[in-house]
């Protein structure tokens, strides 16, 4: 932390830890924009605010959590400003791209990988990013609850309906099929 | 329960040996899972661009606040004589100068240059009031 924070080593320390880290965040804010430009956009934007604040970090959280708090923010801000600007809610918004998935020449996933992922669209944002966590990223419940500074509990009963949802919509379609 | 010794199953041979590094690799790479793809060689592209974003940004921070110093210097004299000569009120003469310096800077500094290039412009006590990320995730669920 010294190393990034010190005039002299920060710009070496700096590439150690886009190194360390840029696919991690990339495949954190990937699952929440969903196309990979946008992640693109988003991911640079996250390292640019982490280089600009680095000296500020306080260091009373891990920095880990702390650039995924910055990345989570950043690919959310994204979302509202698309959805501003095409006039949807930003749940409209991530749905939309989650149905044009299929045509996405970067996403391979077979027909239950993309019934998933819309039904994943389909969740209040919250919920949406929690599941992410914990189910595709595999997370445990301290570290996202210190990314997005919610109690255990709250991030407990998130997924729990998250969870229930989407077997319900799937159980449901699976039914009309 | 079988001990060791009689445990009946086997393993390929050095299988324990690359277990841990195949492990690593796996969970490393794994972020690629559930359908999603980048393009061909994207992370050493990214890191590369990343980088060079972050150095011309510190670069030019240098550059861009001296040709503001030199040039504004020059502007805000001109402007000072001339509001000092013509002007009947002196508070309506400061606001006016202040006013017009501003618009100058806008006008001929800063019109081409980025949000992020502005950034650069700022102090970084400025840039902490304004950009600092201490902000808490946004809980609207």
């Amino acid at each position: 932390m010294y190393a990034l924070k010190h005039p002299s080593s920060r710009e070496e320390a700096f590439a150690r830890l886009v190194s360390e880290y840029k696919e991690r965040l990339y495949w954190h804010i990937r699952k929440i924009v969903l196309d990979h430009d946008d992640s693109n956009d988003v991911v640079q934007n996250t390292f640019i605010k982490v280089h600009l604040n680095i000296e500020n970090f306080k260091e009373n959280s891990t920095l880990y959590t702390w650039m995924y708090r910055i990345a989570t923010n950043e690919a959310l801000n994204f979302i509202n400003s698309k959805a501003k600007k095409m006039g949807l809610q930003n749940q409209e918004w991530v749905e939309a791209v989650a149905d044009g998935l299929v045509a996405d020449s970067y996403f391979d996933g077979d027909k239950a990988a993309l019934r998933l992922q819309k039904e994943v669209a389909r969740l209040p944002e919250k919920q949406r990013i929690v599941f992410n966590m914990k189910y595709f990223d595999g997370m445990n419940y301290d570290t996202i609850s210190e990314i997005l500074d919610t109690s255990v509990g709250a991030l407990k009963a998130s997924y729990h309906h998250a969870v229930k949802k989407i077997k319900t919509n799937l159980t449901d379609e699976d039914t009309k099929e | 329960m079988k001990t060791r010794k009689n445990n009946p199953f086997k393993v390929p041979k050095g299988y324990f040996d690359t277990l841990e590094e195949t492990l690593l690799e796996k969970t490393k790479t794994n972020y690629n899972a559930y359908g999603f793809q980048t393009p061909k060689g994207y992370f050493n592209h990214l890191e590369k661009e990343i980088l060079q974003k972050t150095t011309r940004n510190n670069k030019k921070k240098g550059n861009i606040i001296t040709r503001v110093i030199f040039g504004s210097a020059s502007i805000a004299a001109a402007f000072l004589l001339f509001f000092t000569l013509q002007s009947p009120s002196e508070t309506l003469v400061a606001e006016n100068k202040e006013q017009a310096f501003e618009d100058y800077i806008e006008t001929y500094y800063l019109e081409d240059f980025d949000s992020f290039e502005l950034l650069s412009l700022l102090e970084e006590g400025e840039i902490e009031s304004t950009l600092t990320y201490n902000s808490k995730p946004r809980n609207e669920n």
